[in-house]
C-alpha cells in the first residue's frame, strides 16, 4: 500500500499539474475534466478519488459541491496551499472565503455569513491571517464605510478602487488635477494657431485682430482660432497617448478614464466636443491657460478675475450676496436706510 | 395683472423716482384692487377730485394707467399697466442704444417721445427742441419754463436765438421726418391705437365679445363654434392693435437711415467716427464718405415725403427689447469669438432684427425644456456684404487652414491694399472681391454655428447657406449664463460642476454625482448642502419601503432652473428696489447741500456759484448715483433675461 | 445600500452651520450685518486675503458677508445712466411730477399745501425765492406742457379736465384729436384771472405773462392746491373750479354757463364722488 501511496502521492501531483497546465485557475472540476487529462489509467474513478482525496489533503484542491449535488473541485495555487496548510480550519475557512472573493475583496459580514462562524472567532481568524500577512484590509470607493478585505498579494480591482482616479480609495485630487491641466494644454495647443512670431507685418495686424488674445501678455505669442473646416483637433484616442506618453503618470491610463476626465473638462467648459464628441476643443488658447494654471488665489489687482464666467448685477451688487436680504425691509431693522454694506461698497468701487 | 410683491414695490419706486408721489399713491392703490371706477380710487386713495382727475390724466398720457369704459353699466375702470412703469428703468439703455444707431438727434426725438407718452407727428413739429440738430442751449433743458419761452421766441425769430454764435449750416432744419421715419421703420417706434389704452385683458374680452355676437359665429354649434370664435377674436385683436409701422416703411426690406447718412449730410463730417461701422471706421476719408451717402441715400430710399401729419406715436418698448437682447447675443459671442466673428455677427443680428416684432410669441415665461424652437428668418451672407465695413480684415481672424492657406494668407492682403485705393475703381475685382467676401463671411458664421458659441444655424435655403438664430435656445443659453455666474460667485467653481452635472444628467444621487463630477466627498456634500440651502439645487426622497427608513431611502439631487430663475428674478426686483431706495437714503443725507445745486440760480451756473470743495462733492454724488443707477442697471439686465427675452 | 450607515444622518448632514470652523456659534447673538471683521475700510491687501479665503471655502451659507466687487461703470453704462438722469430731470421739472403733501390725504383745510414745508426752511428767504418748489398737482392745460392730449384717449370722464369747455352733450364727432390743440391760445396759465375771488387778489402781472419762472409757477401751483383744498368739501364746486382754474377766460364765458346748468352729466366727477 506504501507503494500505491506514493503512487497516488505521484499520480495526484501529475493530475495536479495537468490541471494547471490545461485549465485556468478558476475552473471548477468535475469528474469528467479530471478523467478526460488522461493522467489517471484506465479511467479508474477509485484511484481518481483517492488523487483527489490527495490533492484535498495538500490543500492544493477544494472540494465543492455543485448544485446537482455532485462533487466538483477547484484548483488551489501550491503557494496558497502551502498558507492553508499553516492554519486552523476556521482560519483556513475564512481564508477560502477571501480567496475566493480574488481582486474585489470581500465585506466582513459576508465572510460571517458564508463561514457561519461568531463574531468573535471571525475576528481572531482574520488577525491571524493579517498578521501571518496573508491578507489585507482594502478600501472601496462604492462603499467607502465597509470593512473589506481580500489577499494580500492581490492588487485591487478597478471597481474596488474606482479606477485610476483613486489613490487607497479616495479621489487622487493631485493626480486628476495635473493630468486635467496637461490634457487642457495638450487640446488647447492642437485647438489654437500660433502665429509664427517672425510673421512680420502681418502679424503684427493680426495681433490687434485678436486683441483678447493678447491681454495677458503682449509680448507673448499671438494666438488665431482655426477655420471651421478645420479637422486637427485631438479626439479622446489622441489624447489618452499624449497623457500615456508624458511623464505626468507612473501607470497607464486607458481611455475610457480619460473619456471620463474629459467629460469633467467639458462640464467645467474647459474644452467642448466637436462633431458629436469625436474631436475636443479648447476654449482658450495655450497663453490663456498656462496664465489660468499658474494663477494663485490672491493674483491680479481684482482678486475676483478668478471668477471666469463675468458678473452680473446680483452677484456685484451689496445685495447680491447679503445674508439678511430676506429680512430687508424699508424701515425695517435691516433696511436700505440702515444698510452697512453699502459704504465699504462704494470705497472699493469709487474710493470714497 | 398680477405681479409679485417685489415687482409692485419696484415699479412704484420707478414711477415715483420719475413722476412724484401722487402717481406712485394712484398706481399703488390700482395695483392693489386690480380694477377700480373713479368713485372706489378716490375712496382707497384717498385723494381730491383733482389730484385724481388730472393725476389720472397724465398717467394715461403716459400708458401708466389703462381705461375702460364698460358698454354695459357705462363706468369707466382704471387699471395700472405695470408694463410701462418698469420700462422707464430701460429708458436709458433704450436711448442709448437709438443714440448708438441713428444718432443724437433720434435719441432726442426718442426722449421727447418718453416724455410726452405719445405724440402726433404735427405736435412733434412744433417742439423747440426738435427743430435744429444741435442740442438747445445747455440750460435749456433744465427748465420747461424756459425752454417754453425759448420756444415761442424761437417761433418768432427763427434758430438765430437758440443757436448763437454757431455756424451758419444750422439754419438748416432738422431732418425731423426723415429720423421720424428712421425710427418708426426700424420698429422703435409704433403707431398708438385707441386699443393700447386698454388692457390687454379688457382688448381680449372685448375682442372676444364681438367675435361670438357674429351672426356667423352663432350660427355654428360647440367646438366648432368654439374655434370661429377663437380665430375671429385674435384676427380682431391683431386688426385693433396693430401698430407696427416698420413693414410699410422699410424699403426693400431694410429700415431707412441705416449708417445714419442724414446726420452726415445735414453736419458735415463734423460727427465722429460711427461706432456701429467698425473698427476702422468710415469717418476717415471724407472724401469717400460723402461719396458713400450719395449712393446709399438713393439705395434706401431717403426721402423727403413727410411722415402722416396725424399719426401719433409711442414707443415700441417690444421691438426695443428685440434690439437690446441681439446686443446680448453679441456679447455672447464677444466673450470667445475673434472680433472680426463678433463684427460679422452683429451685422447678420441687425439684419434679423428688421424681420423680428418682438422676443416672444406669448407672454409667460416659457419653462425650461418647453420653450421650443423659434427661429428668425433666415439671411444669406450675400445681404451682409453691405453691412460690413469694406475694410475690416475678415480673413486675418482665422488661422491657415494647411490645404488651403495660400488660399487665405492671399486673401487676407487683398482688402487692406483696396482699402488704401477705394473700393470703387475696379469693377471686375470689386466683384471677386465681393464674392471672396461673402465666402469669408460665411467662414465666420460657421464658426459660430459650432460648439463652443452655437450661437447661429445654417439653414440650406435655394442651393445656398443662410443663416439664422435659435432665439429660444440663445434665450436660455443667456438665462444659464446669469445662473451659473450668480452660483459660482457664490458656491465657487466647484458648484458650477455639480450644477452642469445635474442639469445634463437629471436627477442623481451622491454616488453617481461624485463619479461624474470627481469631486471629493467632503467638498461634494459641502456644496451640495450649501447649495440647498440657498436654495439652488433640490433633495428628493424616493423610500424603498413603507417606513422610509433613511438608510432605506435613495436621495437624488436635482437642478430646477426654472424654479431657482423664479426665485432670483424676485430677488433681483428686490435688490433693484433697494438699490433706488438707497439712492434717496444717500441724497437725504446730502438734502441741504444738493437742494443749494439745484436752486434756480445755482443749477447751470455750478461754476460760478459752488466753491471747488462743493463741486467735488457734487461731483462724488453724480458719480456715486451713477453707479447706484448703473447697478440697477445691470439688474435689469437679468430681468429682461430672465423675464423678456 | 447603507451609504450613510455611519450616523444615518442624511446627506450633508455633517456640514450644517455649527461645524463650520470660521462660523459663529448658534448661540451668539445675530448681527444685523455679518461681516468677516472688517466692514470698515481696510487695506486692499487684506481684502485680497479674505477674499481668497472665502473662495476658497465657498461657504456662502456661512453667516459670513465679503463686500462685493462692482465693475466700474462702462462708457456705454455711464451713457445710458446719463440718458436715464436727463430723461428724469425732465419729468421731474415737467409739468406732471407732483409730491404729495401730508395734508393732501388727510382733510386738512386752508393752509397752503406746500410741499416739504417745514418751520425751518418754510419761512420765506431772500434765497427761497431760487429753491426748488414742487408741484402738487399735475398740470394738464396744453399750454404750460409740450404735452398734447387727444381726447379720443381718454375716458370721457376725464373730458372736462383735459378741455374745460367740453360739453357733455355736444357731439363726440366734433373732437377730433387736432382740435385738442387747435383751440389753445397763449397766456392762458394766469388761472387766477377767471378764477375763483380768493385766488384772484393773489396774482401777479408777472404770473400772467409767461406762466413765470419755476419759482414762481410753484407758488401759483401752491396757490392752485389751496384752492382746491378750499373747495373740497364741496364737490359741486370742483367742477367749477376746474373750468376756472384749467382754461382760458373766454372760453369759460363762452359755453361755461351751459355747463354749470348742465352738470348732471352721469360719468362726471363731482355727483360721482358724493354717493359713496
Amino acid at each position: 500500500m506504501a507503494a500505491a501511496g506514493s503512487s497516488v502521492k505521484e499520480l495526484a501531483s501529475q493530475l495536479y499539474d495537468a490541471c494547471a497546465d490545461q485549465f485556468s485557475t478558476d475552473h471548477t472540476f468535475y469528474q469528467q475534466d479530471l478523467l478526460s487529462l488522461g493522467v489517471i489509467p484506465n479511467d479508474d474513478l477509485s484511484l481518481l478519488l483517492e488523487c483527489a482525496q490527495s490533492l484535498v489533503n495538500q490543500k492544493l484542491f477544494r472540494l465543492l459541491e455543485a448544485q446537482n449535488k455532485r462533487l466538483v473541485w477547484r484548483l488551489v495555487g501550491r503557494e496558497d496551499a502551502e498558507k492553508l496548510k499553516n492554519l486552523t480550519g476556521d482560519e483556513g475557512l475564512v481564508f477560502t472565503v477571501i480567496h475566493s472573493s480574488g481582486r474585489s475583496g470581500v465585506w466582513v459580514r459576508t465572510i460571517q455569513s458564508r463561514t457561519n462562524l461568531h463574531k468573535s472567532i471571525l475576528d481572531r481568524c482574520l488577525k491571524a491571517l493579517e498578521g501571518k500577512n496573508y491578507i489585507k484590509t482594502v478600501h472601496n470607493v462604492k462603499h467607502p464605510t465597509k470593512k473589506m478585505y481580500m489577499l494580500a498579494g492581490l492588487a485591487p480591482g478597478e471597481d474596488v478602487t474606482g479606477g485610476a482616479w483613486f489613490t487607497d480609495g479616495v479621489l487622487d485630487a493631485h493626480f486628476i488635477n495635473t493630468v486635467a491641466g496637461f490634457i487642457e494644454y495638450t487640446v488647447s495647443r492642437k485647438s489654437w494657431y500660433e502665429v509664427p512670431a517672425d510673421h512680420g507685418r502681418t502679424a503684427k495686424r493680426l495681433k490687434t485682430a485678436t486683441g483678447k488674445a493678447d491681454i495677458n501678455d503682449p509680448a507673448e505669442k499671438t494666438y488665431l482660432p482655426y477655420p471651421p473646416a478645420y479637422t486637427g483637433y485631438p479626439t479622446a484616442e489622441d489624447i489618452t497617448r499624449a497623457v500615456n506618453k508624458s511623464a505626468i503618470t507612473p501607470v497607464q491610463l486607458g481611455e475610457e478614464s480619460i473619456v471620463q476626465l474629459l467629460q469633467m473638462l467639458c462640464f467645467d467648459r474647459k474644452l467642448v466636443e466637436l462633431s458629436n464628441g469625436k474631436y475636443y476643443k479648447s476654449l482658450k488658447n495655450p497663453a490663456l491657460v498656462k496664465a489660468a494654471q499658474a494663477r494663485k488665489p490672491a493674483d491680479g489687482e481684482e482678486p475676483q478675475a478668478a471668477i471666469d464666467l463675468g458678473k452680473n448685477g446680483m452677484t456685484e451688487s451689496p445685495c447680491g450676496p447679503c445674508p439678511s436680504f430676506a429680512l430687508c425691509t424699508p424701515g425695517g431693522a435691516i433696511s436700505p436706510e440702515t444698510c452697512e454694506y453699502f459704504d465699504p461698497w462704494f470705497e472699493k468701487v469709487l474710493g470714497f | 395683472m398680477l405681479m409679485s410683491q417685489y415687482a409692485v414695490e419696484l415699479c412704484t419706486l420707478l414711477i415715483e423716482d420719475n413722476f412724484g408721489e401722487l402717481f406712485a399713491r394712484i398706481f399703488t392703490v390700482l395695483q392693489r384692487y386690480e380694477r377700480l371706477p373713479f368713485a372706489k380710487l378716490k375712496f382707497h386713495s384717498r385723494l381730491t377730485d383733482r389730484q385724481l382727475r388730472h393725476g389720472l390724466t397724465a398717467m394715461i398720457q403716459h400708458h401708466l394707467v389703462f381705461h375702460f369704459t364698460s358698454l354695459e353699466d357705462n363706468n369707466t375702470y382704471y387699471e395700472s399697466n405695470p408694463n410701462a412703469a418698469y420700462y422707464l428703468v430701460r429708458s436709458g439703455k433704450i436711448l442709448n442704444l437709438v443714440e448708438d444707431r441713428l444718432g443724437e438727434y433720434a435719441a432726442r426725438i426718442m426722449e421727447t417721445v418718453m416724455f410726452l407718452g405719445h405724440a402726433s407727428v404735427t405736435h412733434l413739429e412744433t417742439l423747440p427742441q426738435l427743430r435744429s440738430l444741435n442740442l438747445p442751449t445747455t440750460n435749456g433743458t433744465t427748465d420747461p419754463n424756459e425752454e417754453t419761452q425759448d420756444n415761442e421766441m424761437e417761433v418768432e425769430d427763427g434758430p438765430v436765438q437758440t443757436n448763437g454764435d454757431h455756424a451758419p449750416e444750422e439754419f438748416k432744419p432738422a431732418p425731423l421726418h426723415a429720423t421720424l421715419k428712421a425710427l418708426a421703420s426700424h420698429g422703435y417706434l409704433m403707431r398708438v391705437r385707441d386699443a393700447s389704452f386698454q388692457s390687454p385683458a379688457d382688448n381680449f374680452l372685448e375682442a372676444q365679445r364681438v367675435a361670438s355676437s357674429r351672426p356667423g359665429n352663432k350660427a355654428l354649434k360647440g367646438k366648432r363654434q368654439q374655434e370661429a370664435i377663437e380665430g375671429d377674436t385674435q384676427s380682431l385683436l391683431q386688426e385693433r392693435l396693430h401698430a407696427d409701422l416698420s413693414e410699410t416703411l422699410m424699403v426693400n426690406g431694410l429700415p431707412r437711415g441705416i449708417k445714419r447718412k442724414w446726420a452726415n449730410a445735414a453736419s458735415g463730417s463734423t460727427n465722429e467716427p460711427r461706432l456701429a461701422n467698425g473698427v476702422n471706421g468710415n469717418g476717415t476719408h471724407a472724401g469717400e464718405d460723402d461719396e458713400e451717402n450719395d449712393w446709399s441715400e438713393d439705395e434706401d430710399g431717403f426721402d423727403n415725403v413727410p411722415m402722416e401729419a396725424g399719426m401719433v406715436v409711442r414707443v415700441n418698448y417690444e421691438k426695443l427689447d428685440v434690439a437690446l437682447r441681439n446686443d446680448r447675443f453679441v456679447s455672447l459671442a464677444e466673450q470667445q469669438a475673434p472680433p472680426a466673428t463678433t463684427r460679422v455677427y452683429e451685422s447678420l443680428l441687425r439684419r434679423i432684427e428688421y424681420n423680428t416684432t418682438k422676443c416672444r410669441d406669448k407672454t409667460d415665461i416659457p419653462r425650461e425644456g418647453e420653450e421650443g424652437s423659434l427661429y428668425s428668418q433666415p439671411i444669406p451672407a450675400d445681404n451682409l456684404l453691405r453691412d460690413i465695413d469694406p475694410h475690416m480684415d475678415l480673413s486675418g481672424a482665422f488661422a491657415p487652414l494647411d490645404s488651403s492657406s495660400q488660399l487665405v494668407n492671399g486673401r487676407g492682403k487683398r482688402p487692406l491694399e483696396n482699402g488704401i485705393n477705394g473700393d470703387h475703381d475696379d469693377a471686375n475685382e470689386d466683384e471677386e472681391n465681393g464674392t471672396n467676401r461673402a465666402w469669408e463671411i460665411n467662414q465666420h458664421l460657421n464658426l459660430l454655428s459650432q460648439a463652443p458659441y452655437n450661437l447661429t444655424v445654417c439653414v440650406e435655403l435655394y442651393g445656398s447657406a443662410q443663416w439664422q438664430i435659435n432665439f429660444r435656445g440663445l434665450a436660455r443659453k443667456l438665462r444659464h449664463l446669469e445662473l451659473e455666474r450668480m452660483i459660482e460667485s457664490r458656491y465657487g467653481d466647484v458648484a458650477l460642476r455639480v450644477i452642469r452635472v445635474l442639469h445634463a444628467k437629471g436627477k442623481l444621487d451622491e454616488k453617481r454625482l461624485q463619479e461624474i463630477s470627481f469631486l471629493p466627498w467632503k467638498d461634494l456634500r459641502q456644496t451640495l448642502s450649501s447649495m440647498q440651502a440657498g436654495g439652488y439645487v433640490d433633495l428628493q426622497e424616493v423610500p424603498k419601503d413603507a417606513q422610509r427608513q433613511p438608510s432605506k431611502t435613495i436621495f437624488l439631487w436635482y437642478y430646477d432652473p426654472d424654479r431657482v430663475v423664479g426665485s432670483v428674478l424676485e430677488d433681483t426686483y428686490k435688490a433693484m428696489s433697494r438699490t433706488i431706495q438707497r439712492i434717496k437714503v444717500e441724497r437725504n443725507r446730502l438734502k441741504d447741500f444738493l437742494e443749494k445745486t439745484e436752486r434756480s440760480d445755482v443749477k447751470g451756473h455750478e461754476e460760478e456759484y459752488l466753491t471747488d470743495e462743493e463741486l467735488e462733492l457734487l461731483q462724488r454724488w453724480k458719480d456715486k448715483e451713477a453707479l447706484l443707477l448703473g447697478e440697477v442697471a445691470r439688474l435689469d439686465d437679468m430681468v429682461a433675461v430672465f423675464r423678456d427675452y | 445600500m447603507s451609504r450613510f450607515a455611519k450616523g444615518k444622518r442624511q446627506p450633508g448632514a455633517e456640514f450644517t452651520w455649527d461645524a463650520d470652523p470660521g462660523g459663529e456659534p448658534d448661540t451668539a447673538p445675530t448681527p444685523l450685518y455679518p461681516t468677516l471683521g472688517f466692514s470698515s475700510p481696510l487695506s486692499p491687501a487684506l481684502d485680497l486675503e479674505f477674499l481668497s479665503t472665502m473662495i476658497q471655502r465657498s461657504s456662502y451659507s456661512t453667516q459670513a458677508y465679503v463686500v462685493p466687487w462692482a465693475r466700474k461703470l462702462t462708457p456705454k453704462d455711464q451713457n445710458a445712466v446719463d440718458h436715464y438722469r436727463h430723461l428724469r430731470e425732465q419729468f421731474q421739472e415737467g409739468p406732471f411730477y407732483s409730491v404729495l403733501d401730508s395734508s393732501s390725504s388727510s382733510a386738512k383745510k386752508g393752509s397752503a399745501a406746500r410741499a416739504n414745508f417745514d418751520s425751518f426752511t418754510g419761512m420765506p428767504t431772500f434765497s427761497g425765492r431760487y429753491q426748488k418748489k414742487r408741484r402738487t398737482l399735475p398740470r394738464i392745460d396744453t399750454n404750460a406742457n409740450q404735452h398734447e392730449f387727444s381726447l379720443k384717449f381718454f375716458p370721457r370722464e376725464l373730458w372736462q379736465t383735459i378741455q374745460p369747455s367740453y360739453r357733455p352733450d355736444a357731439a363726440i364727432d366734433g373732437w377730433e384729436p387736432g382740435m385738442a390743440t387747435s383751440g389753445v391760445k397763449r397766456g392762458f396759465e394766469d388761472e387766477e384771472d377767471e378764477g375763483d375771488e380768493p385766488n384772484k387778489k393773489r396774482a401777479t402781472g408777472g404770473d400772467d405773462e409767461e406762466g413765470g419762472d419755476d419759482a414762481d409757477d410753484g407758488e401759483l401751483l401752491d396757490e392752485e392746491e389751496g384752492q382746491e383744498e378750499w373747495e373740497e368739501d364741496d364737490n359741486y364746486e370742483d367742477d367749477e373750479d376746474e373750468l376756472g382754474g384749467d382754461y382760458n377766460a373766454e372760453q369759460y364765458f363762452d359755453g361755461g354757463d351751459d355747463e354749470f346748468g348742465d352738470d348732471g352729466f352721469g360719468d362726471g366727477g363731482g355727483g360721482g364722488e358724493d354717493e359713496l
